[in-house]
């Protein structure tokens, strides 16, 4: 099966399923999820929610490389499937408003479309100014949009058409996933993530509302070769099997009638996949993306895990390790987080910071 | 990601301890040649006088191979010390009677090193033949140049029991690798230089057992088994091989265990009391470059005997043949995202500074070489004294020359300095080509064809004659344009030339090189970064 769609739900409402997911990894046979990938989920799903002035940063250590990054993010998703403030309904009229003053102060009349690290505008995605409604159907922003007062307004034939905050929920910006969706039959399916990490509370409307707080950083060498490698990584539930790329619901890996719950960071382009990102979480893929994760302004308030893999040459691994000793400066050794985590197999080492509290 | 993780881990699980058995050789003749280099590099390591130094950089190389590379003891060690020093009198009335002394006693202990076999290369066989008949599956890490000598060890397999020899050259091969029984290395554990290897050997083992072989006094890194998790390292005067300490003390530890078996003696190494025995040559020579004014540098491997050196975070300017990169054009890090499938490209733009006609590669060159080549051989003496007379004073001077005299290839060897060059063409007699040609060139024909050498050397485009970002600008839109016949001539993954269209603003070609490897561990001054060396040169900057 190709993409992410739901099975029919017939388990009672328990989060435990009579059985696990079995695992593969790189087309080889099915077997229980082993242990390291177990400890990676766990490590992404146990991560603690993030509270105001307690940034953590964490490092794993891979002996081989993988598609850590991955599991980890699979891991924190279902965590945010079980936090009723990880959607992006309560902010969505906001951001709304803030690409279309974004299209209308700056983007419309730009003559340089669009490099915005030459134009030094301060954004990062060209706004184009288009709205689609849930039917698919595209209206551009009305410069009669009033900032003041907060109200969105798009062009019609006719006219123009002032949106509410409510119905805002039916519209997105072009090319972003639908923020929610009318009916829960077309949300994500619960038993995959269910029949992975065991017992995960999941709260149901958050399996058919978007949310931009998780974000996958990928690899520097580009997007493909992230998403080649979460490909390589399947799960089988009930004669379904799911690959770890359609479960992260990265938008451009899965069919864009779904929500997405992990937002892209391509660390070669060093764009995001979305307008509306508010990552309160990062999981960087390597150690060149760790580093460049942490230089970014964007991720600044995020908690954000490094996976890395140490088969590097020195001068690559002594960097990350320079920035780790850089960073307890104002950071300590978090062993109240890593005391949550269960035993890393042979092999993984992890270290997480937390910032100290003046 | 060739191997899966699941194999890696599923190995990880099996084993609660891993084992280093570590062999350390004494020699004496070995021994007494190492003494004798060491006391002229520290001598002569001081010196202002560039012959001494050029010397050191000479030596250096050579004793950090004989230290991490199974050499036999032949003729040719001989030979690359007398090469570099010349006549004994000459020495002394350069440097004095010390390093006279010095110098006889080390070539007196590498002429008798030739009579009897290099004891490391006669361990080293005993254990590939053990283990060998052990079936245990056995690999080797070694520089790529010190492959041949593993090789010679045992030259024909047929007919024995013996595997052939598998070798793993780099982080990345390492990184690809499944597991194994024994890996097998020669030299300390090192994280730069001669005889490196990534510390991912012992973070993150692919084998059950190391079999290590080193000379008396050669010590591991003391921080090798590197992981950036707990980047905290012991002091350095501790010595100890760091493999012998846990990992990590915290989850997902690896333990690791340690057998020492020394195998000779060095009677003269005792005698001079405990100070010799514990100096580690390979460190000792690492401080001997560290304080010169270098930088730190990656080299790009783009032949056999060709690489460039750059320093940290450079941008080059590379083709990815991957049919799913998507900016197969692009600039990459070479020690981040420069990796060994793709090409550098080198832009090979007509300089408007040449005067006249855009040289073809080598076309100058023809010229000089052929003077040169029939000068040497009509009478060498006379063609060093002439040089040395007009300045050009270098120390190995018969072997440059004979190095000059090779045809061009992806370079043009030449002397490294222009003043050397300029010398060299004068005293060739060939300025008076300038009088002939003098109406059509605004420049000597000395600069001309130094231009060319720079040119093949790779300088062009640092010194281009437009403004950088107008002509990067230029060459990425030219690239993309010739991306079809680029990946169609990629596909045979050798150095290929492609010509600039004529219908360009800019003239010239785009020549590709392929990577065959990327290495880190190396000091190397400013003036030569950047540039197409031989990798013979490359070897005296590295740590």
């Amino acid at each position: 099966m190709s993409g992410l769609v739901a099975i029919q739900e017939s388990a009672s409402d328990s989060n435990c399923l009579p059985m696990p997911a079995l695992f593969s990894e790189g087309g080889l046979d099915w077997r229980p999820i082993s242990d390291w990938a177990e400890f990676l989920i766990q490590f992404g799903y146990r991560w603690p929610i993030a509270t105001p002035g307690q940034r953590r940063i964490a490092l794993v250590s891979m002996p081989c490389d993988s598609a850590a990054a991955g599991l980890v993010a699979l891991g924190a998703l279902v965590r945010d499937l079980g936090n009723d403030t990880a959607t992006n309904v309560n902010g969505h009229y906001e951001a709304l408003l803030r690409y279309a003053r974004q299209y209308i102060k700056s983007c419309r009349n730009c003559e340089m479309r669009c490099h915005p690290e030459q134009r030094r505008c301060g954004y990062m995605h060209e706004a184009t100014g288009l709205i689609r409604d849930k039917d698919g159907k595209r209206y551009r922003i009305s410069e009669l949009t009033d900032f003041d007062h907060k109200c969105l307004v798009l062009a019609i034939e006719r006219g123009k058409w002032p949106i509410l905050p409510k119905r805002a929920l039916d519209l997105r910006i072009d090319g972003e996933p639908p923020t929610r969706l009318i009916s829960a039959a077309a949300g994500l399916p619960t038993h995959p993530y269910l029949a992975i990490v065991d017992g995960a509370k999941i709260i149901p409307s958050n399996l058919r509302e978007s949310y931009s707080g998780l974000c996958l950083a990928g690899r520097v060498s580009g997007e493909n070769e992230s998403r080649k490698v979460c490909d390589s990584i399947r799960f089988r539930y009930c004669d379904n099997e799911y690959s770890l790329s359609d479960l992260l619901t990265i938008q451009d890996w899965s069919a864009s009638s779904t929500v997405s719950r992990v937002i892209f960071f391509n660390a070669r382009t060093e764009k995001f996949d979305t307008h509306t990102f508010s990552p309160a979480l990062a999981v960087a893929d390597g150690d060149s993306c760790f580093l460049k994760v942490l230089a970014r302004r964007e991720f600044q308030q995020s908690d954000i895990i490094g996976v890395m893999h140490r088969n590097l040459d020195r001068d690559s691994l002594e960097l990350v390790g320079n920035k780790m000793i850089d960073l307890r400066q104002w950071y300590m050794e978090d062993s109240e987080t890593i005391g949550r985590m269960p035993a890393a197999p042979r092999g993984i080492t992890a270290l997480v910071l937390a910032r100290r509290i003046a | 990601m060739s191997v899966s993780a699941c194999q890696i881990f599923d190995f990880l699980e099996g084993r609660e301890l891993w084992k280093i058995e570590r062999d350390e050789i004494a020699s004496p003749g070995f021994g007494s040649l190492r003494r004798n280099l060491r006391q002229i590099i520290s001598r002569l390591g001081d010196s202002d006088d560039q012959l001494a130094l050029d010397i050191v950089d000479g030596l250096r190389p050579l004793l950090s191979e004989w230290l991490t590379v199974p050499v036999p003891f032949d003729q040719s060690i001989v030979d690359a010390i007398t090469d570099l020093f010349g006549q004994s009198e000459a020495v002394e009335a350069c440097w004095g009677h010390d390093i006279r002394v010095a110098y006889e006693a080390a070539v007196r202990a590498g002429g008798a090193l030739i009579s009897s076999e290099n004891p490391m290369r006669e361990r080293l066989r005993a254990l590939i033949q053990k283990l060998s008949s052990q079936g245990q599956i056995f690999k080797i890490y070694c520089h790529r140049r010190a492959r041949p000598h593993f090789e010679s060890l045992l030259p024909s397999f047929e007919g024995t029991h013996v595997q052939k020899l598998a070798f793993l050259h780099s982080p990345s091969e390492y990184r690809q690798v499944e597991p194994f029984d024994v890996l097998v290395k020669v030299g300390p554990l090192r994280v730069r230089g001669w005889g490196s290897a990534p510390d991912a050997l012992v973070t993150a083992p692919r084998f059950g057992t190391l079999a290590q072989l080193v000379w008396s006094g050669s010590a591991d890194d003391p921080d090798f088994g590197y992981d950036p998790v707990s980047p905290t390292s012991e002091p350095s005067e501790t010595k100890r091989p760091s493999a012998l300490r846990a990992v990590s003390d915290g989850h997902g530890s690896l333990r690791w265990t340690t057998q020492v078996a020394r195998f000779g003696e060095d009677p003269d190494a005792l005698s001079n009391g405990s100070a010799d025995t514990a100096i580690d040559d390979l460190q000792f020579l690492h401080d001997v470059l560290r304080h010169r004014d270098k930088r730190s540098a990656t080299l790009v491997q783009i032949d056999d005997s060709h690489a460039i050196l750059y320093p940290p975070h450079s941008k080059v300017l590379c083709f990815d043949p991957n049919p799913s990169s998507k900016d197969p054009i692009d600039y990459c890090i070479p020690d981040e995202t420069l990796s060994e499938r793709m090409f550098l490209i080198q832009p090979n733009i007509a300089d408007v500074n040449l005067g006249g006609a855009t040289a073809q590669h080598g076309a100058y060159s023809q010229v000089w070489k052929r003077r040169l080549t029939e000068e040497f051989h009509s009478n060498q003496n006379d063609l060093i004294n002439r040089l040395r007379k007009a300045g050009l004073n270098l120390v190995h001077m018969r072997s440059a020359i004979e190095h000059w005299c090779e045809p061009p290839s992806n370079v043009i060897h030449a002397p490294q300095q222009m003043r050397h060059f300029e010398i060299l063409i004068q005293v060739l007699g060939l300025d008076d080509l300038e009088n002939i040609n003098r109406n059509q060139a605004s420049s000597p024909w000395w600069q001309r064809a130094w231009v060319e050498i720079r040119r093949s050397r790779g300088e062009a485009i640092q010194s281009g004659f437009l403004e950088r970002e107008i002509v990067d600008e230029q060459l990425l839109a030219i690239l993309h344009g010739l991306l079809p016949q680029i990946q169609e001539r990629a596909a045979e993954r050798a150095s290929f030339e492609v010509p600039i269209p004529l219908r360009s603003d800019v003239h010239g070609s785009f020549i590709f090189y392929p990577v065959i490897a990327v290495e880190h561990g190396f000091h190397v001054p400013e003036t030569e970064l950047k540039i197409i060396q031989e990798l013979k040169t490359t070897d005296k900057w590295r740590d």
